[in-house]
């Protein structure tokens, strides 16, 4: 070979791209299943998340399959964000609002995730009790109920058009027709998720005061 | 209607701040923008009636074939000499490409563009130190493919219209790109493929498209880009992957 430069960038983007989709992808879906188990009913919900945090080892899989994909995959977006020269109002293409549309959610979870990890994850004590009393609060409460609702509409937006953008970064989708015929999947995919998102969402925010009652006994127990 | 008005962005050097200077014109029909700059060259008179120094700007071969007269005509970048004043909504303006240097009013340096293509080695080695005969044969269908590459002009407006090409960044765009393809492509070209994907992981390279696909709505020779983008991607992914394991 000729010329030595180095691949950083190459892998540094190549990384970005991959940890979008694995694992923070398939964390998402893993997150919003876990979060529909309310559905079933809030006690199997609360059962459930004490499960949960009786995995083995779950501070490790957390680092490595959460925390740090995400730090690489927000640090180097926002330098995305910042070496592009958006211009879809002189464009104004589907793929290229996408394109601005995917910069800006980004940006959007990147705020929302440290407010919502440091609210929830860390808010005071780590019983479910309090992680359910709180968001039931966060929800009842007018201004951040409608960041969680931006939140999961960039979310969903920001999922499934990065799904069309990993497809073509590692070569699954190559073909002009077969990206046109992809893109329009993952229109309907953003509908399904956001709608799933918000089911889930309704269900946190609609707990009866019996049960509210119960989780309130539970926390000041410590449980 | 019986004038033009034209609105061009001038720049009277490279570091000289723009201005926005109209013409008034007298309509004539089937005019393009070229017919209409030279206008202007024969009587540098602006809509005040001032005298001004005729409009500098590149053309050259006036039938979209040589990319040289493309500027930003009505928002949007394409060629001078097939920007059709019948069909331009008035007034018309001018703009040079802005993501290359300025040399004077609608006059850019497209240099960038042709480094690129020495990074990607857009071209075929044929012979070495000795003459080598004929190159293997090619088959009709692949020749179909090359074809639509082939017709590229280095026009820039692909890397106008992307949100990825910057002045100062060092993007190579879709152009260069769709040319490393078509060397690819090509039997005898194909033997310099290695360098051309380690020239698409360096700094600048492939993975700095973000996939706006602007580029492919902009080509005027619709070039299908995109496809060329992503199938270079694919490439360059395997052959990262492959280089892991292989070297």
């Amino acid at each position: 070979m000729s010329q030595k430069e180095s691949k950083l960038e190459f892998a540094l983007r190549k990384l970005q791209s991959l940890s979008g989709f694995l694992p923070l992808c398939v964390f998402l879906m893993f997150h919003l299943v876990a979060n529909a188990v309310i559905m079933i009913s809030p006690g199997y919900y609360y059962k459930f998340i004490n499960t949960m945090a009786t995995i083995p080892g779950l501070i490790v899989i957390e680092l490595v399959i959460i925390f740090l994909p995400l730090i690489l995959h927000g640090c180097m977006g926002l330098y995305i964000v910042l070496t592009g020269r958006n211009n879809p109002r002189r464009y104004p293409y589907f793929r290229n609002w996408a394109f601005l549309l995917q910069r800006i959610s980004g940006v959007v979870i990147f705020a929302f995730l440290i407010y919502h990890v440091l609210t929830i994850k860390y808010g005071s004590d780590h019983s479910a009790a309090t992680m359910i009393l709180s968001l039931n609060a966060q929800f009842n409460t007018t201004w951040s109920a409608i960041f969680y609702v931006i939140a999961l509409i960039c979310v969903s937006f920001h999922v499934c058009n990065g799904l069309w953008g990993f497809a073509i970064n590692w070569g699954i989708l190559v073909g002009m027709r077969a990206q046109k015929v992809f893109g329009y999947v993952c229109i309907v995919l953003f509908i399904i998720l956001l709608i799933f998102w918000l089911f889930v969402m309704m269900n946190f925010l609609g707990l009866s005061d019996g049960v509210l009652k119960d989780l309130f006994i539970l926390q000041i127990n410590g449980f | 209607m019986s004038t033009i008005t034209l609105k061009i962005k001038r720049q009277d050097g490279p570091n000289s701040p723009s201005y926005w200077e109209e013409f008034a014109l007298p309509y004539k029909e089937n005019l393009n923008v070229i017919s209409l700059l030279q206008m202007i060259a024969l009587n540098p008179v602006n809509a005040k009636g001032e005298k001004v120094t005729p409009v500098v700007y590149e053309s050259n071969c006036l039938e979209e074939v040589c990319g040289a007269c493309s500027m930003v005509i009505n928002g949007r970048a394409r060629q001078a000499c097939s920007a059709l004043v019948d069909q331009l909504s008035q007034p018309i303006t001018l703009e040079p490409l802005n993501k290359f240097p300025i040399v004077r009013d609608l006059l850019v340096d497209r240099s960038a563009l042709f480094k690129a293509l020495t990074k990607v080695k857009a071209w075929v080695d044929i012979d070495g130190i000795y003459d080598m005969g004929f190159g293997p044969k090619d088959y009709e269908a692949n020749q179909a493919i090359r074809y639509d590459f082939s017709r590229c002009m280095t026009c820039g407006c692909c890397a106008q219209s992307c949100p990825n090409y910057t002045l100062n960044g060092d993007f190579i765009g879709p152009a260069a790109v769709g040319q490393a393809l078509l060397f690819n492509l090509h039997p005898t070209g194909s033997q310099l493929r290695g360098d051309r994907y380690e020239a698409l992981m360096a700094p600048g390279g492939l993975f700095e498209c973000g996939n706006s696909q602007n580029c492919v709505r902009t080509c005027p020779k619709e070039i299908p880009l995109t496809s060329a983008l992503a199938k270079m991607k694919q490439k360059v992914t395997w052959y990262a992957i492959k280089s892991i394991f292989v070297k």
